[in-house]
């Protein structure tokens, strides 16, 4: 990659010109600022790594969240012609359909702020967050499991665990089509079948916020958001039954892209044609784990609710709690997009990125100690980054470097000064998880502004925190 | 160094494993893994130790050996048992057959450090000089 440079276009986009077995540019959404941290990692090579697979359009993207991953960067973007192209399972990432709600309420900042630490204290309790928590009103059967592949948050609605509103709320209507769980391997069903409605470690967590700032009423009036208000974030993904997924095709992609003749900038590049017996079993038990995922989160959803309902002693019409929006991060669907004057069908891969069509909610978490945003989709998006935006503040330190940065400091006391409670299975994750270790959510969201490819219509501040 | 070493990576989390012979590297490298998801932290005895066959075929060293670590994930996910113990009893180049002690985690014995999501392929590129095999493993967590 000494031959790798990059080109500015304008104060908020790069180019990585094409070189050697690139097939088309790379481009990088990002300020002065932010692409100074980016050159620190190899995330740039990943890029580029990307433009080197077969029928990829346009582009090789990245949004200024980018952190190097495995194969494709996080925050990586492309797109690839749906018969000459390849799908790849690094394109998408292990936690398949990782993702974001949320949830709003008729409560305001000062109706819970006395209470935050029982509140907290009552949502860990409710949802499974620790190491083998499970519930113990909650037992799901292999049955169950298989129909959950099929049906996703629809499955969890039927089963009383929501509304049908709900499902006008979560991508894609809450199901994610084209699900085959004959695709998904056994190991996969017995890693997942005890983990649904559970939270999961790492970056994973439920926050309660409130909106401290409105940029845009209109938006901000129409998904019911106004300032003061009590928001729940929910952030977890397909847990082990989608990391399973992706293991498992990885390994069926490496034969695959042997079969193919499919050149590999990096093993973990792996792929096979769209049309391809591998290809589409891939794509069938990729959906199959973003139904689970979507099914995660609406148990979730409910445990919540039922949370704030016993701790506050309100019943619906008073805590008023309903979703906002949910987005999934890590997936490849196939969407329509002008290129070269048609109307063509292609598979887009977000990997750490978030679809960001016209007035659809954008939901960006930052890390545990500072805000999140909520913004819209937007036409630029469609034209410039195949309807894509970032997906968080993404990392800028190694967990080694913030277990360090963070010796001789008490983090949960620092974030309680601040007016956050943390409550969480881990300490070692909570320090893992300090703000030092991300970039600033408000840099990263207001490059994605000014390149026009989502806008911010509200700020959310956190009072409380739950990790696994 | 002890067979590995924890490494820094932005996002997750490594090891740098070696060993005097393939077998060894692979010990290693589980218990490796193993240290990065788990710590012990009391004197009660492990309780319910259990034995669990392991017999891989791959189609490389690399795939074997991590399909060889995904074990230690799929017991802990699916049974909540830490991999405590490592023996291979035979390894070619692309097959080994081996037992993973493990025990029920105890909150009084076990401290979860990470949650392992998977081993990547990432980097991985298991190198042999002199007798020695050594590789960088990256994890998702």
């Amino acid at each position: 990659m000494d031959a790798l440079k990059i080109q500015k276009i304008n104060d908020y986009s790069w180019r990585i010109p094409r070189f050697g077995d690139m097939r088309v540019d790379g481009i990088v959404f990002a300020s002065e600022r932010i692409i100074k941290d980016i050159l620190k990692d190899q995330s740039l090579g990943q890029v580029a790594n990307v433009a080197t697979l077969p029928g990829i359009v346009r582009a090789s993207y990245a949004m200024p969240d980018i952190h190097w991953g495995y194969g494709f960067c996080i925050g990586g973007v492309a797109a690839f012609d749906v018969q000459e192209g390849v799908v790849s399972p690094g394109g998408v990432g292990y936690d398949i359909s990782c993702g974001v709600r949320l949830l709003r309420t008729n409560l305001t900042k000062s109706d819970i702020q006395e209470k935050i630490t029982g509140l907290m204290r009552e949502l860990y309790c409710q949802i499974p967050t620790g190491v083998g928590a499970k519930r113990k009103d909650f037992q799901l059967s292999k049955y169950d499991e298989k129909k959950i592949l099929e049906e996703g948050a629809r499955w969890a609605v039927s089963k009383g665990f929501g509304t049908a509103r709900d499902l006008d709320f979560i991508e894609d209507g809450g199901v994610f089509n084209g699900a085959d769980p004959d695709a998904v391997s056994t190991r996969a069903l017995e890693r997942g079948v005890n983990q649904l409605g559970t939270l999961g470690s790492g970056n994973h967590f439920l926050e309660v916020s409130f909106v401290d700032e409105i940029y845009d009423s209109v938006v901000a009036n129409a998904l019911g958001l106004f300032k003061n208000q009590v928001t729940i974030f929910i952030h977890t993904g397909s847990r082990g039954l989608g990391h399973q997924i992706c293991s498992d095709y990885i390994g069926v992609m490496l034969k695959a892209s042997q079969k193919y003749g499919i050149k590999l900038a990096d093993k973990q590049l792996c792929s096979a044609p769209i049309r391809s017996p591998e290809g589409e079993s891939y794509l069938s038990a990729m959906a199959a784990a973003a139904n689970y995922a979507m099914a995660n989160r609406q148990m979730i959803t409910h445990w919540a609710i039922e949370a704030f309902e016993k701790f506050l002693g309100l019943g619906p019409k008073d805590h008023g709690i309903e979703i906002v929006y949910d987005v999934s991060h890590n997936t490849a669907k196939f969407e329509d997009y002008m290129v070269g004057g048609n109307i063509k069908k292609l598979l887009v891969h977000r990997k750490g990125a978030t679809r960001s069509l016209p007035g659809q909610p954008v939901l960006i978490p930052g890390d545990m100690g500072r805000y999140s945003y909520v913004l819209v989709g937007t036409e630029k998006a469609v034209a410039e980054s195949f309807g894509s935006t970032c997906h968080g503040a993404g990392r800028v330190m190694s967990r080694g470097a913030a277990k360090r940065a963070c010796r001789g400091r008490d983090v949960v006391r620092e974030l309680k000064d601040k007016g956050i409670t943390v409550i969480g299975a881990s300490r070692e994750t909570i320090v893992e998880e300090v703000s030092d270790a991300y970039k600033d959510v408000t840099d990263v969201v207001d490059v994605c502004q000014e390149a026009g490819i989502s806008r911010k219509v509200a700020r959310l501040w956190p009072i409380g925190v739950i990790k696994g | 160094m002890s067979g590995y070493r924890q490494i820094e990576h932005t996002a997750d989390i490594g090891i740098d494993v070696e060993g005097a012979s393939l077998k060894e590297f692979f010990i290693n490298a589980a218990r490796g893994m193993s240290s990065l998801m788990f710590l012990r932290c009391g004197n009660v005895p492990s309780p319910c130790e259990t034995r669990h066959s392991v017999s891989i075929k791959a189609g490389s060293k690399e795939e074997l050996l991590v399909k060889w670590l995904e074990e230690i994930l799929y017991l802990f996910d699916v049974g909540g048992r830490v991999a405590i113990g490592f023996e291979i009893e035979e390894i070619m180049e692309v097959e080994l057959r081996g037992v993973i002690t493990a025990c029920a985690f105890n909150p009084e014995v076990h401290a979860l450090r990470h949650q392992i999501k998977a081993v990547t392929y990432h980097g991985l590129a298991i190198k042999e000089e002199g007798g020695r095999f050594s590789a960088i493993v990256i994890f998702d967590i």
